[in-house]
């Protein structure tokens, strides 16, 4: 029995809202790395610590608007003080945003029952959380943290997220497309399987009668067609996200490297990795542990990942039967 | 193509020296045209030939190469560049080009082509283009990987120089030694030890990709500028038939880096105007306020058909295009999946947000209601009108709201031209509601229990 620790409604602002090739929303990892810096400042007295997390988007504003009333968005910058010499001082462009998230996060280490810790966590929870930053935005407030325990008191707080967006992690959906296009096209490469998930495509459907009419003179002849629009590679709200690590150079031995912050720890250089994921509404989010987001590593990839998913069957019992729905062709 | 990588060295070498001469030609050529003056004539092409002198000498490919190889290091050739992070970052830049296949997230090396960037002293980047010249899927990046530079060959016979060569070359692969900088993000990223109870960390520095920058900006105007690109979407709008797909990239943001300057940051930076594309990746977006429905007779009104138009509009063309052979469980799965759903999360995303709006509380038992009861039950949840809670405790509402909800979607779905939907498709309909309903009223607040 898994036991989470309820952040409900925090409040965030000038959160960072690009990661690298995406925005709209901070990087998993960003969450992931306010859990972990949230369970380090815990004191060593309460034993518990914080581990994986589930996202949920309630309000999401980025700071972008598009100039012209169409085309693409452009991020609205701050003015920073000027040079020495009086000058605009260069910058490379930030994208910022607004949001509304709750997050729901592992906690371990709790004796059922121990209330005497449970309220003392509280406590420092509640002191704590306003005093850190998530994906560098400000904590403006939240509107409560609570202890869920038990499966009903999780139920019960998961309705209350309504309405609201899980963060899911569908990577098997980008790996099974991948090798859906690999067997359509020999030279396709992830990239292009990954684009499809963002890309609006439409195809052509000619029209039967006209292409037969048109066969003598098929060079010139302009075939009619019905442009239809192609779906997604899988169903649901699909987006392209940046969801961990890759080591671009092998791991060098602490101290190997100069001019970094650490000379105690292993470094290696890393470029962003992505993937896809999925915004589902919260009352589809029937177990918790679907949606928990946890750090994995295994040099060279450092991935923020959910379990294996399991597609859930909507109940069984009634989709027996042909004749429960069958729309009559003509 | 004939030529070898050597000769397009020669080509590119030579070009260069045109350019350079390209003023002095023309000063010379200006005095041809103006004067008959032999004299002048004389004396002008007396100083083109002084001036063109140091410049021919220059250009000669064993001098010049000479020159470039000293140069190189002032250049790096990286696909990774620590520039973007911030344009005063001195880390090092890196230069990854393998290839991976089997991978399931997508990073630089899962791209076939990498475009090379090249980041350092501008007026060195001439070098960067000498590097990357290609013949034949080989340049000199790829032989001085491989250890030899046998394209350099033909400019000389000295082992010596051409062993200079090499060495100055290799100083624009890479750094020799790898260096981080204040600027550049580093983060800690914590790691599992099986040895150790306590957190163990790596260091990562995150480098900006610009290999995949670059093919996300050429793939982005390649929709959008393209030649085929226009005639696809031109035939898409008379409605003709084209064979290839309509691509476009919506909801995309630019991001521009360096400025006025984007040459600053890098090679490629500057090729793309210092704009880098970003993809969408935001969660959907839906009206924080909602009014009041009380005025409404039915909640599946306008309003909510046309928030659910387009998932409509697709289960309409996915029942149209059935046939004999999709009576499969697969054919289920995506009618449930794929667009049953899409519509049953709207109706309880708005549901959850009319139930919130607590400041409407009230509305069902305000006099002027025009809303069915079961509606006016099922909405108004923290209603402390006690018949009206008595009523709603009963639940025979659901059942009413499933029935509603089955028939509305039925009449959207209505085309009697392909396809009749009947009774079993209504009881179909309304179970799957009805059992989602359930389960969503279970856990909804009551009143005094939020």
């Amino acid at each position: 029995m898994s036991q989470y620790v309820l952040i409900k409604k925090l409040n965030v602002q000038n959160a960072n809202a690009i990661a690298e090739l995406t925005y709209g929303f901070p990087a998993i990892t960003n969450f992931l790395g306010f859990a972990h810096a949230l369970s380090r400042k815990l004191p060593a007295s309460l034993n518990v610590n914080l581990g994986g997390v589930v996202v949920i988007s309630h309000k999401n504003q980025v700071h972008a608007r598009q100039p012209k009333g169409w085309g693409d968005y452009v991020f609205a910058l701050t003015r920073n003080p000027l040079t020495h010499q009086g000058k605009t001082a260069p910058i490379n462009e930030e994208g910022r945003m607004n949001m509304q998230i709750s997050l729901l996060v592992e906690l371990k280490g709790l004796v059922a029952g121990d209330t005497l810790t449970e309220t003392d966590l509280k406590a420092h929870l509640k002191r704590l959380i306003p005093t850190l930053r998530l994906a560098g935005g400000q904590i403006l407030g939240f509107e409560a943290c609570e202890l869920l325990n038990t499966e009903e008191q999780q139920a019960y707080a998961l309705r209350r997220l309504m309405p609201g967006f899980v963060l899911m992690d569908r990577h098997e959906y980008l790996v099974a497309h991948f090798e859906q296009r690999k067997t359509e096209q020999d030279d396709v490469c992830l990239f292009d399987a990954w684009c499809d998930f963002a890309t609006l495509t439409y195809r052509a459907n000619p029209s039967e009668h006209q292409q037969t009419e048109d066969t003598v003179e098929a060079e010139q002849a302009i075939v009619k067609a019905n442009w239809e629009y192609v779906p997604k590679p899988n169903a649901g709200y699909l987006v392209p996200i940046a969801t961990g690590f890759c080591a671009i150079s092998p791991l060098y031995d602490a101290g190997e490297v100069a001019n970094v912050r650490d000379n105690t720890v292993p470094v290696t250089f890393a470029e962003t990795a992505y993937s896809v994921g999925e915004w589902q509404s919260v009352h589809r989010l029937h177990h918790i542990e679907s949606a928990l987001w946890r750090y994995t590593d295994n040099h060279p990839w450092y991935i923020a990942t959910t379990n294996e998913l399991i597609q859930p069957i909507i109940e069984p019992d009634f989709i027996d039967s042909e004749a429960a729905f069958n729309p009559d062709n003509f | 193509m004939d030529s070898t990588l050597s000769d397009a060295v020669a080509d590119y070498i030579e070009q260069r020296k045109q350019t350079k001469l390209e003023p002095l030609l023309k000063a010379l050529n200006k005095v041809l045209d103006k004067s008959d003056d032999p004299v002048a004539i004389a004396q002008a092409k007396a100083d083109y030939a002084e001036q063109a002198a140091p410049i021919e000498a220059t250009f000669e490919p064993a001098i010049w190469l000479t020159d470039a190889a000293k140069r190189a290091k002032q250049i790096s050739l990286a696909t990774h560049a620590a520039k973007f992070t911030h344009s005063d970052a001195k880390a090092s830049s890196m230069l990854v080009t393998q290839h991976e296949i089997n991978s399931s997230y997508v990073t630089t090396a899962s791209l076939k082509a990498k475009a090379i960037d090249a980041v350092g002293n501008a007026a060195a980047l001439d070098l960067a283009k000498l590097l990357k010249i290609e013949v034949a899927g080989e340049s000199l990046i790829t032989q001085l990987q491989a250890g030899h530079l046998k394209a350099l060959n033909a400019f000389t016979d000295d082992e010596q120089v051409l062993k200079e060569w090499q060495a100055g070359f290799k100083e624009a692969l890479g750094d020799a030694r790898l260096t981080g900088h204040t600027l550049t993000k580093q983060l800690y990223y914590p790691v599992t030890q099986s040895n150790s109870k306590d957190n163990a960390y790596h260091l990562l520095v995150p480098l900006t990709s610009s290999a995949l920058a670059h093919k996300l900006h050429n793939t982005v105007t390649q929709t959008r500028f393209g030649e085929e690109a226009k005639a696809i979407k031109e035939a898409r709008k008379k409605g003709h038939y084209h064979p290839q797909e309509s691509v476009s990239f919506v909801e995309t943001a630019v991001q521009n880096f360096g400025g006025s300057k984007p040459q600053n940051i890098s090679q490629l930076n500057s090729e793309r105007y210092g704009q880098s594309f970003l993809l969408n990746c935001a969660p959907p977006d839906y009206q924080g306020q909602i009014k009041s429905p009380s005025k409404q007779a039915s909640f599946f009104n306008r309003e909510f058909s046309y928030l659910t138009a387009k998932n409509v509009k697709e289960f309409r063309a996915f029942l149209a295009n059935l046939k004999d052979s999709d009576r499969n469980f697969k054919t289920r799965y995506k009618r449930d999946f794929w667009y049953t759903q899409p519509i049953l999360d709207t109706l309880f995303e708005r549901a959850a947000l009319l139930q919130n709006q607590t400041e409407l509380t009230g509305w069902a038992t305000s006099p002027d209601v025009k809303m069915k009861k079961a509606h006016c039950l099922w909405l108004d949840v923290f209603n402390d009108n006690a018949s009206f809670q008595a009523e709603r405790e009963k639940r025979e509402w659901q059942e009413e709201v499933a029935h509603d909800f089955a028939t509305w979607l039925l009449r959207k779905l209505e085309n009697k031209d392909v396809y009749l939907l009947g009774d079993n498709e209504h009881s179909y309909f309304k179970k799957l509601c009805l059992q989602q309903l359930k389960a969503f009223e279970r856990h909804t607040p009551k009143l005094g229990g939020l």
